[in-house]
């Protein structure tokens, strides 16, 4: 996290003191041109339809599924797969492929939201921070920095320590531990915005401080706050797993991934397949989503630092 | 230098302090009287008011906050409320499990990225740059827990190569020993294994083209030499702040690698005062981990101002 605050710095210092003229801007890609240089790049396609498909199979699980998802059916536990149980069955003889597909809407969900709230405080905290500068940032950022003193994982496993196990409380936490990267980007994005000209106009006509920041300079930060927020949805979806996996986020009977897992890995010796399904699901829609950010990154802003997932 | 120690060194302390005042405080706010806990399920009204004062749960928040940081800086973080041990102890007991689990993971992750991010960016273009993208990829997107049960379904349960869990001192049995820390290591390691290749290899990259290093090939230097004496040196710079920054997602992916394999650490302390709701336990051992996480933060932009003399002026 640290490197990615002083990148663009260091970019700047070693570009040279060109400044940058309206005039040398290329012109805005108008948006059939965007989506054409996204159906070039294979990668972003390739995650988009995984993506897309692990949200069609979460939304009409109940229509996909073939069994219930958490009635218990003795005499039929740890079946391996078949035409009858696709991905097998568990301990209580529940149908694996259908507790999977279900898990995936807990799991989406989870992380949109996570990711979603995470945004929503975290964008106008960095650009109110580095707008007001002086005290109000330094009081801001050193918070911001005390999340960040704490690797993410163990600051959502105390918070949900805190608040207690379960679902919601998880998305809490993960919302916590994905903030500060957001506050971080919209700080470094406004901190360059703010010298330059068409910010110096809207002052010099009058704009008011929130108009200033809210429809001058959020616009212009669009597109690496989209690509922040894909990552972060990847990042929401693999915290709240391992929340899960530690038994701490969705509790039994309700399936989640990481939640299948944890049961899956007591059981490894009678059936590998409980164990393997659910993390080929999360490690899927991962892989899907940080393509999906790379060529967002390569598509709306083609000089952007390349920066990775922090988990 | 001294002046760029002593501005991090002053950078450093509020933070310690803003999480100091965090960790005290997220552990207040769990449900669930402290006293009550100590006095147990059947004791009397005066009894619980008794264990309070005793507690200094009766004096002001910051007051207590106070008493609770004077105590921490002199190295007591409590006893146990399951088994009466000072925390101090155990963590010191569990945190060498940690710190040998931590160090398998650095070689982990240094073996295999070292050789994919340079050959990945001295062999542009081919299947072995393609190869080293597909490994990248699938170790960001593998969450560490699968990776584990994975490497246990095949060299554990199917290969039966390895064991799947446990872990037993070196003084002990030494081969069994590292037996039992492989599968640990690689699960822990792997993750920052493929961060630092495509790191490192980005920045070999990006050495590749600056002036010196077209000057030295226009001496007629050879290629190894140029690799090694210039692009390497200069290219392994910035990898030392990833690398200090991985340490800290060791110390995070530690409770799930240790909890995967029933390794004795942090983590699986951590866990367990969360289950048995051991507060002090769980508080000391948070702040143990984020004070060090700090610190190990702090030696690693010393040792980048160090190494790269720009960076002190930025």
């Amino acid at each position: 996290m640290t490197m990615s605050s002083s990148e663009p710095a260091k970019d700047r210092a070693t570009r040279g003191d060109e400044a940058v003229q309206p005039w040398d801007l290329p012109e805005q890609p108008s948006q059939s041109r965007l989506w054409h240089r996204f159906l070039r790049h294979r990668g972003g396609v390739a995650g988009l339809v995984v993506v897309l498909a692990m949200f069609f199979v979460s939304v009409a699980a109940p229509l996909l599924s073939t069994h219930d998802p958490l009635v218990i059916s003795k005499g039929n536990q740890f079946l391996p797969p078949s035409a009858a149980h696709f991905f097998g069955t568990d301990e209580f003889g529940r149908d694996i492929y259908t507790r999977t597909l279900h898990a995936g809407r807990i799991s989406l969900l989870a992380g949109t939201v996570a990711a979603l709230t995470a945004a929503i405080l975290g964008v106008p905290l960095g650009l109110v921070s580095g707008y007001a500068g002086r005290g109000l940032d330094t009081v801001i950022m050193r918070c911001i920095d005390t999340l960040l003193a704490f690797p993410a994982l163990l600051l959502a496993l105390t918070i949900v320590a805190v608040l207690g196990p379960g679902s919601i409380n998880a998305m809490i936490a993960v919302a916590i531990v994905g903030l500060p990267g957001f506050a971080r980007l919209a700080r470094a994005s406004i901190l360059v915005q703010k010298e330059m000209d068409f910010v110096l106009a809207a002052q010099a006509v009058g704009a008011t401080a929130r108009r200033i920041i809210f429809r001058t300079v959020l616009p212009n930060s669009l597109a690496p706050l989209l690509v922040q927020l894909t990552l972060a949805v990847a990042f929401a979806i693999l915290v709240e797993a391992a929340l899960s996996f530690l038994g701490l986020g969705t509790q039994p009977p309700d399936a989640s991934w990481g939640a299948m897992l944890l049961s899956g890995r007591g059981h490894l010796r009678r059936a590998w397949w409980y164990g393997f399904f659910p993390g080929l699901f999360i490690t899927s829609l991962i892989l899907g989503l940080n393509s999906l950010a790379d060529a967002l990154r390569d598509v709306l802003d083609p000089t952007m630092a390349n920066q990775g997932n922090n988990l | 230098m001294v002046v760029y120690a002593l501005r991090r060194l002053v950078q450093t302390l509020p933070v310690l302090f803003l999480s100091s005042i965090l960790v005290f405080g997220l552990v207040r706010f769990i449900p669930g009287d402290p006293a009550m806990l100590i006095a147990g399920p059947d004791a009397l009204p005066e009894q619980i008011v008794a264990a309070r004062a005793r507690l200094g749960l009766d004096k002001p928040i910051y007051v207590q906050y106070a008493i609770w940081l004077g105590q921490v800086v002199r190295g007591d973080l409590g006893v146990s409320i399951l088994n009466g041990y000072p925390v101090f102890d155990l963590i010191a007991r569990k945190f060498l499990a940690t710190l040998q689990l931590t160090a398998g993971g650095l070689l982990v992750a240094l073996c295999i990225s070292l050789p994919l991010g340079i050959l990945a960016s001295v062999r542009r273009g081919g299947w072995f740059e393609r190869l080293t993208s597909l490994v990248v990829a699938l170790g960001q997107a593998i969450p560490t827990f699968w990776l584990g049960i994975l490497l246990v379904l095949v060299f554990s349960l199917q290969l039966k190569w390895l064991p799947p869990s446990g872990q037993v001192a070196f003084s002990e049995k030494p081969g069994l020993a590292l037996r039992l820390m492989i599968l640990p290591s690689v699960t822990l390691g792997f993750y920052s294994a493929t961060v630092l290749t495509r790191f490192l290899k980005s920045s070999m990259l990006e050495v590749m083209e600056m002036d010196y290093v077209r000057t030295a090939r226009a001496k007629g230097l050879a290629d190894t030499g140029i690799l090694t004496r210039h692009v390497l040196k200069n290219a392994l710079i910035p990898v030392v702040t990833i690398l200090g920054l991985q340490l800290g997602a060791f110390l995070g992916g530690a409770v799930v690698t240790e909890s995967i394999f029933d390794w004795p650490g942090l983590g699986r302390l951590m866990l367990q005062a969360i289950g048995t709701r051991d507060y002090p336990v769980l508080q000391g051992t948070v702040l143990f981990v984020v004070v060090t996480f700090v610190c190990v933060t702090l030696i690693t932009d010393l040792t980048y101002g160090y190494l790269d003399p720009r960076i002190r002026y930025q």
